[in-house]
């Protein structure tokens, strides 16, 4: 039957299929992305490592347990950085740690670590540095020495 | 908190104040000690509303807090006590004075007055309430502590929100000017930017999660759960604000221009903007690694802001496609002037775009052919990283955009010639344009003439300008390009059918409902002033439209006789 002029065409407007099931695949990828990311296990260095030694310090050092952190220093830099040093340096709320080079020399050991740090609002901006993290064998352990990363300007104690 | 909140309040108060004063502008038929009646009673009616709602909040915060009360908590109930007691009952009694009015005379509901309070309570109460009741989220999914002042600020807005939505959608003296279609739009607006970063939040730790998974764990890395919670608790708020104005309301109603403002402003070219900028940090990271200065020497690590962009790429695009199918379905597909706004609006965002390209490539340039390297590690390679990215994507944007514009101008399309969207198009680009180039050219010269003056002038000056000699090429072109075009245009016009009247000063007896409809036929800006010593019989509205447009002139003023003449005066403001 003809459509006459005034009727009111009731039929649903079309609706291309082929952007929602996209949509929908998008949707579904992205969940279970979260979901394996979620279940995914936290890289973990040996902790006899020179990497693992620095893994530990950062951990410490952005969950705020100064002592703990103060423990992976060397004699000679634990004198001069106390927990005290901690407190008093800045440390951004969300670091993540890449490992970029290790390297070993005898007794010293040289870690390359890239660090970044989002600022928000801005999802695509972020901070980022590579710090160099050097490391020294004590009592059959690798210790960090010098002035490691968050800490600036240690002073000899009096 | 407290400080965005004042903000947001001082905007809002500024944004509807300048909108009532138009309204009020408009209307000079309406009484002008009604009018000013009306809008110390709304503002009197909002202050009381604010007033007695934090007030009340402070009391309830108290009320909820686990802790003992102590003397800052005592200092906190007073003031929440004297504010509900006092602004309280004012509230209660403005509101009934003002019901009776409303209920009394239906010329009150439609007063702009009116509707700028409903929409302007709803809009301040569903942003007050969406921000509490998104820490409310955080401490039930244990991200945050819990906070009393968020719980009871959440309750108390959202019970303002929900009050003033009836009031404005049930209510017996709901509002029935034209200004009430904002609240749908500026719930609509809450609910996009909220559901866009929470979207963003969640894709680019789903997406993170899935390169980590590719290239390997971090030696440490953020606490990104609490990221995914976070940006859970925005999404799943703003998916309901959005649902609710959008999807429910707006999406439906009258394509307005506040319509068209939002769909094309929040939705088109905010989403474009993010998939620009998405796409250009993609190519740039890419390009970095390739010729530029890395951040990182691991792939891996170089390429984590990769996820990100990826993320803010697919939502800002979604973003984009759905407010452009919105635009092109419908009833009313985009056609005319939205369609007009429309490319000129993603021509200027490729313009943009192009213009930095171009200006990073130029530095990157002349700093290659300068006489002496600039400082170490930055030999212009990362420059051309950034550059390559953003001309990549602007100049074909910008270039299709404008093609058809111009095929449309050649055709003689003198809508699109005398159009508002293709004069603020050319002019803001003209005026930006020139202004930077302007900018530029003044520190080249006072580089120049120092140097020259101080006996130092060498080789080593160009490097010292090279940002300020690429603005003054890049925008200096992109100037005199325009400038062109503004000449080509003014040389045509003639050629192209004068412009309509846009002024209307509308005299008759009865005019309000006709101003309307001839505001709506002709497109023109129609005041009314109502003329007491003549009562005209009825009359077609269609006669008076076709009067207006038969005259050539802008400005008329426009009277009806008795017996039904209508006469148009062109005039002009000396």
């Amino acid at each position: 039957m003809a459509t006459r002029v005034g009727d009111i065409d009731k039929r649903r407007p079309e609706r291309p299929l082929l952007p929602w099931i996209v949509g929908g695949l998008v949707v579904v990828a992205i969940a279970v992305a979260a979901l394996a990311g979620a279940l995914r296990e936290p890289a973990n260095a040996a902790p006899d490592s020179p990497e693992g030694v620095v893994q530990a310090y950062l951990r410490a050092v952005l969950s705020r347990d100064h002592a703990a952190a103060v423990g992976y220093l060397s004699e000679e830099a634990a004198r001069r950085c106390p927990a005290s040093a901690f407190r008093t340096s800045w440390v951004p709320e969300d670091v993540t740690a890449d490992l970029e080079e290790v390297s070993v020399n005898g007794g010293e050991a040289r870690v390359r670590v890239h660090l970044q740090t989002p600022v928000a609002p801005l999802p695509l901006d972020s901070q980022s540095s590579t710090e160099l993290f050097l490391l020294v064998r004590e009592d059959d352990a690798w210790r960090l020495t010098g002035e490691p990363w968050p800490l600036t300007a240690c002073t000899e104690p009096s | 908190m407290i400080g965005l909140l004042g903000l947001a309040l001082v905007a809002l108060a500024v944004t509807g104040a300048i909108r009532l004063g138009r309204r009020l502008r408009r209307d000079v038929d309406d009484d002008r000690d009604h009018s000013l009646r009306r809008i110390m009673h709304v503002g009197f009616l909002f202050i009381a509303l604010v007033s007695a709602a934090s007030g009340l909040t402070r009391v309830l915060t108290l009320a909820l807090s686990p802790r003992p009360m102590a003397g800052a908590s005592a200092e906190d109930l007073a003031l929440g006590l004297s504010l509900t007691v006092v602004a309280g009952p004012v509230w209660v009694g403005l509101w009934l004075a003002a019901r009776r009015r409303l209920t009394a005379d239906p010329q009150e509901r439609h007063s702009a007055a009116w509707s700028t309070y409903v929409v302007g309570a709803c809009t301040v109460a569903l942003i007050v309430a969406f921000v509490n009741l998104a820490q409310v989220g955080a401490w039930l999914l244990a991200i945050e502590e819990f906070r009393a002042s968020a719980l009871a600020g959440g309750l108390v807005w959202g019970a303002t929100w929900a009050g003033h939505t009836w009031l404005l959608e049930r209510s017996p003296v709901a509002p029935t000017g034209p200004l009430r279609v904002l609240t749908p739009l500026a719930g609509s607006a809450v609910g996009l930017v909220a559901l866009t970063v929470g979207t963003i939040g969640i894709a680019s730790y789903a997406l993170t999660q899935a390169y980590r998974a590719l290239t390997g764990p971090a030696l440490v890395e953020a606490a990104t759960t609490e990221q995914l919670r976070q940006s859970l608790v925005v999404a799943l708020l703003a998916t309901a604000v959005w649902w609710w104005h959008w999807l429910l309301r707006a999406l439906r109603a009258s394509r307005t221009t506040a319509w068209h403002v939002y769909v094309l402003v929040l939705g088109v070219l905010g989403g474009a903007v993010l998939a620009v900028v998405a796409t250009t940090v993609i190519g740039q990271t890419g390009l970095q690694w390739l010729i530029g200065d890395p951040a990182a020497t691991r792939a891996a690590t170089h390429f984590t802001v990769a996820p990100t962009a990826v993320a803010v790429l697919l939502v800002g695009g979604t973003v984009w496609w759905y407010h452009d199918r919105v635009l092109r379905r419908g009833p009313d597909p985009l056609t005319g002037a939205p369609l007009r706004v429309y490319q000129y609006m993603i021509a200027g965002v490729g313009l943009v775009a192009a213009t930095s390209g171009v200006t990073v490539l130029l530095v990157a340039a002349i700093q290659a052919v300068g006489p002496t390297p600039l400082a170490a590690g930055d030999p212009g390679g990362g420059d051309a990283a950034a550059g390559l990215p953003l001309t990549a994507i602007g100049v074909p944007l910008w270039g299709v955009l404008w093609r058809r514009a111009q095929q449309r101008v050649r055709a003689g399309d003198p809508a699109d010639l005398h159009g508002a969207p293709r004069r603020v198009y050319l002019f803001a680009t003209l005026g930006v344009t020139g202004l930077t180039a302007a900018g530029g050219l003044v520190a080249v010269l006072f580089v120049v003439l120092r140097d020259l003056l101080e006996t130092s002038l060498d080789a080593t000056i160009v490097n010292e300008l090279r940002v300020a000699l690429a603005l003054v090429i890049s925008c200096g072109a992109v100037f005199t390009y325009h400038w062109t075009v503004v000449r080509h245009d003014r040389a045509i016009a003639p050629a192209t059918p004068r412009p309509r009247a846009r002024r209307i000063l509308l005299v008759c007896s009865d005019g309000k409902a006709l101003a309307d409809d001839v505001a709506r036929r002709t497109g023109a800006t129609v005041r009314c002033l109502h003329r007491l010593d003549v009562q005209t019989a009825e009359f077609d509205p269609g006669a008076v439209a076709d009067a207006i447009l038969a005259s050539p002139y802008e400005r008329l003023v426009v009277t009806i006789d008795r017996d039904g003449t209508v006469t148009a005066i062109p005039y002009d403001v000396p």
